[in-house]
């Protein structure tokens, strides 16, 4: 057992108990300075994640052929550490450390359960840490169960609102429902080849336990309907999580009813998870020909059905977290197409793209806190003349939005730069780069409708909104990323296309052309 | 310091100011005076210290690159180009432009948008200083475009008068007519270039003006280049020689040089003595191997040239504004350098360039200060007697008059000599209608002078001497005026052995081999000397007869002839023509582009987002707030997909 590598793990759920006992210990008008506790737990576990003995080589090579290093491994080969788990467990540990400086202002106002708060939102960040690494069916369903148990409770954090108690309540059935179609297919998979896990274990020279991989890497476990239904139904699972269509339904009245900083949470942390275990799947699947051959389909209506629905269906909505609501669901298909495109280049930009949503999605819901603030409103009317108001806060949502909507010089720009150009890599998915240009235009003009109220319209609350320090640097870090990503997206893009290049998806899509 | 950095020190130092000003010394008007005057001064000096090294040398070029863009196979480079050219043209735009500065902190004083007048000037040097020093072509196209937007801005500097705004936007537009062209140029060029390489081996493609002048003077490719692409090649020339043609007001662009008097004083005495109008001038002969080889080309120009120095100065003559004079005036003397261009002689428009520089720069400042002096009064018939009240300006703008109609021993005689003995030589028609020209210029120059400063004071305002900040420029480019000429003494003047200080400087440099190709050495010749300087006084002794002593009156030689006065009054219908080019026949394009805009394609786009929009109201009502719903959308899109898929499979 390398208990080492689960050190960044072991610090946040340590954090998270602490902060949980802390808070039994404060004073009730001394819990306010529980905040720079529960953001000190993500920071801490974000250096972690730099300490020299957790930098493993993922992958060896034994006989010519790539194969997952056991040293990299822990839990009894549970728990897999390789650069993608890395960089999204960094990326989560900067999400929730900028969710935590969101959230200060909205639980000042609530009163009591901040320690209860802080706890869950640290254990959901576990919860992404360990979707990162799980190495088998079983601790990829806890872990994701960790993160929804979390945020069921999260959304429904306000028990004083109605629309709070909805949200969570439609989160919990479709949750539920999620993770029974989930369980579905890893029966099937199970059914189909006899095991749960992604890598054998060999103990002595004996194989005592048989892993996918190596199943499918032999031969020994071939293409079979019964695989392909349980790896479909493993992926609409997933897509509960990302927001993808058919399981997206909960989407527009979960974000609307939340607490903003817990929409926000849920946006990028738990649509993240879910994107990280669907790259996982497919990079165990991909050992196998044909069963790409069959996911490449399936996975690219899913990206062209959700482009259309999010962005669609955004057009009409007249609040503000509703449009980023279907926005997300939108840029969920997006990630999908790159995820569909399953070659280096695509894995590389998906994986860019994932990065880059962090920080725009978060620097749009930092606005949407502060201006809902002043203004007590989530309409999108009420955003009118914000450019003269508070010039600073329209310029940030300008950027963010125009970020989103992939407008350069910003950090969307290139990642659907990426997005896109990968599907033209091959003939069969080139349909789906149209689709995905066609759905810049639409995006663009929705975001644009915003733009315009903020710049072009007159005021109509003449409150201003007051910006804490805490969110100055949610703001000035996110803007930061933006631009700096935007003009050089090289840094980001370099060490992604180098990921993509080490998760090995073997088999190319037929028809096109490897670059 | 290296020539590489004191060259990219002499091309941002206005740059440099310009940032400063406009960001944090807008309030602060004395502050932006001095800082810009440090920046362009910053620029003199830096380019002295290289003069220093590089004229006293055998003439060599050296071009300082970095990468700047790397499309496909080809890389665009930026960089600074450093010869015997550069550093003259650059010299001239620093020195003279100094002077303009030091000027301007005294003549606008008291404007509003003092600050912004004087990071537009900055900008303004910096464009320029980055034609003069560009490697390529696509360098020099792009500070070409900048010099033509600042240029918008200083001549529509006072924006409140309708006026000057008209006279910004036409120097904008004409100006683009031959930017379009030099673009097409520039393309063709490169593409003619593209395709050469393909079948010539030692042909490559680029921008850099070194790497092209290699491959026109290397004789074995240049062989068989001409064989099969001389039509293209020749036109390529001629379309750069278009962006030229509008930026030194050649006719029948030069439409925009006389309204854009319009700005500011000390702007029109930059853009039109030192350096806007001269960039033409600067580009034909950083790229003479473009033309050197294409006798029917150079024809062109030399005409162009010969052309415009003979209708601008007829039109000088029905002038009443001094800076309008002063305008065809320069108008007149480009048409001189272009000619020169064309009649295979670019060190003597290089050379006419550089003297012109000082006693035009000289008169506008001059004009400046007659216009201060009588509180904004422009109208020659409202002056008269001024020698008395402001002395300095009056001896000084003599001095640029009888340097600017050629009497020996001032600047522009030698430099004039050198054109005309080179027409002389070349084509006797373009010959005759230099000196007649030359006659024209010291008639009007004469007329000029004798209005403005002598006789009696006709207006109505208190002439007063201009503050010495206005006035020691004028004195510098007067000293200048007075011997800038000494710089290209021709061969065979007094025995002398060699050819001048200036022609030994510039042979030899960038685009010196194509020059020398046949190009003949400047000789003097006595009886071309002669009969300039006959001209020119006889042009003085017609304005005195007219003008100071009134021998002869105008009115009846107007009356006399007529429709001449007209046609020069009306300068020729140009502008009349293009209004009605514009009125007629694009105004009536552009109503069909608006038809088809408001009724087809506005149509066509409403519909799609209408259809759009339709649809995203039909998706959002698929989750109306049921549960049951969501669970049965959930569900049922489930089914459906991995149906699809299977059955697919």
């Amino acid at each position: 057992m390398n208990l080492t590598l689960l050190l960044p793990e072991i610090i946040v759920i340590v954090g998270g108990l602490a902060v949980m006992l802390r808070d039994l210990w404060l004073p009730a008008d001394r819990k306010d300075g529980l905040w720079a506790w529960a953001l000190a737990v993500p920071l801490i576990a974000l250096a972690a994640t730099f300490l020299p003995q957790l930098d493993v080589a993922a992958r060896i090579s034994v006989d010519g052929a790539m194969i997952v290093n056991p040293e990299a491994t822990a839990l009894s080969g549970s728990f897999y550490l390789d650069g993608m788990s890395m960089l999204l467990k960094r990326a989560f540990c900067v999400a929730a450390a900028l969710v935590i400086l969101m959230s200060r202002e909205y639980l000042s106002e609530l009163n009591r359960g901040q320690g209860e708060f802080w706890s869950l939102a640290l254990f959901a960040l576990s919860g992404m840490f360990f979707c990162a690494s799980a190495n088998d069916f079983m601790s990829l369903f806890v872990a994701l169960e960790v993160v929804t148990v979390s945020f069921f409770v999260l959304v429904a954090f306000k028990r004083s609102s109605g629309t709070s108690i909805e949200a969570g309540l439609k989160l919990l059935v479709m949750g539920s429902l999620s993770a029974a179609l989930m369980l579905y297919g890893i029966a099937f998979v199970y059914g189909a080849s006899g095991t749960v896990f992604f890598d054998q274990v060999v103990v002595n020279g004996e194989v005592t336990r048989t892993g996918l991989r190596d199943l499918l890497a032999t031969g020994q476990l071939v293409y079979s309907t019964e695989l392909l239904i349980g790896v479909m139904l493993i992926f609409l699972g997933l897509g509960f999580k990302t927001s993808a269509v058919p399981l997206h339904v909960w989407v527009p009245d979960v974000y609307q009813g939340a607490p903003t900083p817990v929409t926000a949470y849920l946006s990028v942390g738990s649509k993240l998870a879910g994107f990280v275990l669907m790259l996982r799947v497919l990079e165990v699947f991909s050992r196998s020909g044909p069963m790409v051959d069959s996911l490449t389909p399936f996975l690219a209506l899913v990206a062209a059905v959700t482009l259309f629905y999010g962005n669609l269906g955004a057009l009409p909505q007249s609040n503000i977290k509703r449009l980023l609501g279907y926005s997300s669901i939108g840029q969920c298909g997006y990630i999908l197409l790159g995820i569909a495109s399953a070659w280096t280049v695509g894995i590389s930009g998906t994986l860019f793209y994932m990065t880059a949503y962090v920080v725009t999605n978060l620097a749009a819901f930092a606005v949407v806190i502060l201006v809902s603030r002043a203004t007590n409103s989530h309409e999108i009317d009420d955003y009118s003349g914000l450019g003269r108001k508070n010039p600073l806060l329209a310029a940030a949502l300008t950027v963010a939005l125009l970020s989103l909507a992939g407008v350069p010089p910003f950090i969307g720009f290139f990642g659907k730069f990426m997005l896109i150009g990968s599907t033209f890599g091959s003939d069969e998915l080139r349909w789906l780069g149209l689709v995905g240009m066609v759905n810049v235009v639409i995006a663009l003009y929705y975001y644009l409708c915003v733009i315009k109220r903020i710049y072009m319209r007159e005021e109509r609350h003449p409150a201003k909104s007051v910006v804490p320090l805490r969110l100055k640097v949610v703001l000035a870090i996110s803007m930061a990323a933006l631009v700096i990503g935007g003009i050089a997206p090289q840094f980001l893009a370099d060490k992604t296309a180098e990921i993509a290049e080490e998760l090995q998806f073997a088999p190319r899509p037929r028809g096109g052309e490897h670059r | 310091m290296t020539h590489e950095l004191l060259g990219y020190i002499a091309l941002f130092a206005p740059f440099v100011a310009a940032c400063v000003i406009t960001l944090f010394t807008l309030r602060s008007k004395a502050t932006s005076g001095g800082i810009a005057l440090a920046g362009i001064v910053a620029a003199l000096v830096a380019t002295v210290l290289i003069a220093v090294d590089v004229f006293p040398a055998e003439p060599t070029t050296a071009a300082y690159e970095i990468e700047w863009l790397a499309v496909g196979g080809v890389t665009i480079p930026f960089g600074i180009q450093i010869d015997a050219l550069s550093i003259l043209m650059s010299l001239i735009v620093t020195g003279v432009g100094s002077c303009i500065f030091l000027y301007s902190t005294g003549y606008m004083k008291g404007e509003d948008g003092y600050s912004r007048y004087f990071a537009c000037l900055s900008l303004f040097a910096f464009s320029m200083q980055g034609i003069v020093f560009s490697t390529n072509l696509v360098q020099t196209f792009m500070f070409w475009e900048l010099v033509g937007v600042s240029s918008y801005a200083l001549i529509g500097y006072y924006f409140h008068k309708p006026a000057a705004v008209d006279a910004g936007k036409k120097a904008f537009l004409t100006n683009r007519i031959g930017d379009f062209g030099m673009t097409v140029g520039i393309l063709l060029l490169f593409y003619t270039l593209v395709q050469a390489s393909e079948t010539i081996s030692g042909v490559t493609a680029s921008f850099t003006f070194d790497h092209i002048r290699a491959i026109y003077q290397d004789e074995a490719i240049w062989t068989q280049l001409v064989q099969s692409h001389e039509t293209a090649l020749m036109w390529a020339g001629l379309l750069i020689f278009t962006g030229a043609v509008a930026k030194s007001a050649q006719v029948p662009l030069h439409v925009w040089l006389p309204d854009a008097m319009e700005g500011p004083t000390p702007v029109s005495a930059l853009m039109h003595a030192a350096t806007m109008v001269a960039a033409g001038v600067y580009l034909v002969a950083r790229t003479y191997f473009l033309f050197a080889q294409f006798e029917m080309a150079l024809h062109i120009i030399a005409w162009m040239g010969g052309i415009t120095a003979l209708l601008a100065a007829a039109m000088a003559f029905v002038q009443h504004d001094i800076k309008k004079v002063l305008a065809y005036s320069t108008l007149s003397q480009l048409g001189y350098m272009t000619m020169a261009l064309g009649l295979l002689s670019p060190v003597a428009a290089m050379f006419h360039l550089t003297t012109h520089a000082c006693f035009k720069a000289l008169l506008f400042l001059g004009s400046g200060s007659v216009i201060h002096g009588c509180h904004h009064e422009q109208d020659m018939r409202q002056m008269g007697g001024l020698i008395k009240k402001m002395p300095i300006t009056a001896w000084t703008f003599w001095i640029g008059t009888l340097a600017l109609a050629g009497i020996f021993p001032l600047a522009g005689f030698w430099s004039k000599d050198a054109i005309l003995s080179a027409a002389s030589l070349e084509n006797t028609w373009l010959y005759g209608i230099g000196v007649l020209v030359a006659l024209m210029t010291a008639a009007y120059m004469g007329r000029c002078c004798i209005l403005t400063f002598h006789g009696e004071y006709r207006g109505h305002a208190k002439p007063h001497e201009s503050p010495a900040t206005m006035t020691i420029p004028l004195v510098i480019l007067a000293v200048a005026s007075l011997f800038a000429g000494l710089i290209n003494l021709p061969k065979g003047f007094f025995g002398r052995e060699t050819g001048g200080w200036l022609e030994h400087a510039l042979v030899g440099s960038a685009a010196a081999p194509s020059w020398s190709a046949g190009l003949p050495v400047e000789e003097f010749h006595p009886w071309v000397a002669v009969w300039g300087t006959v001209a020119a006084l006889a042009g003085i002794v017609l304005a005195v007869a007219f003008y100071g002593k009134r021998w002869v009156s105008i009115d009846r030689f107007v009356s006399a002839i007529k429709p001449l006065h007209t046609l020069l009054e009306r300068k020729y219908f140009f502008d009349d023509a293009y209004l009605w080019l514009v009125r007629e026949v694009q105004q009536r394009f552009a109503r069909l582009c608006d038809f088809v805009e408001v009724y087809i394609l506005r149509w066509l786009v409403d519909t799609v987002g209408a259809l759009h929009r339709w649809v995203g109201g039909q998706v959002r009502l698929i989750l109306d707030g049921h549960l049951h719903r969501y669970v049965t959308v959930a569900l049922v899109g489930a089914v459906l997909i991995l149906s699809y898929v299977l059955v697919g499979v």
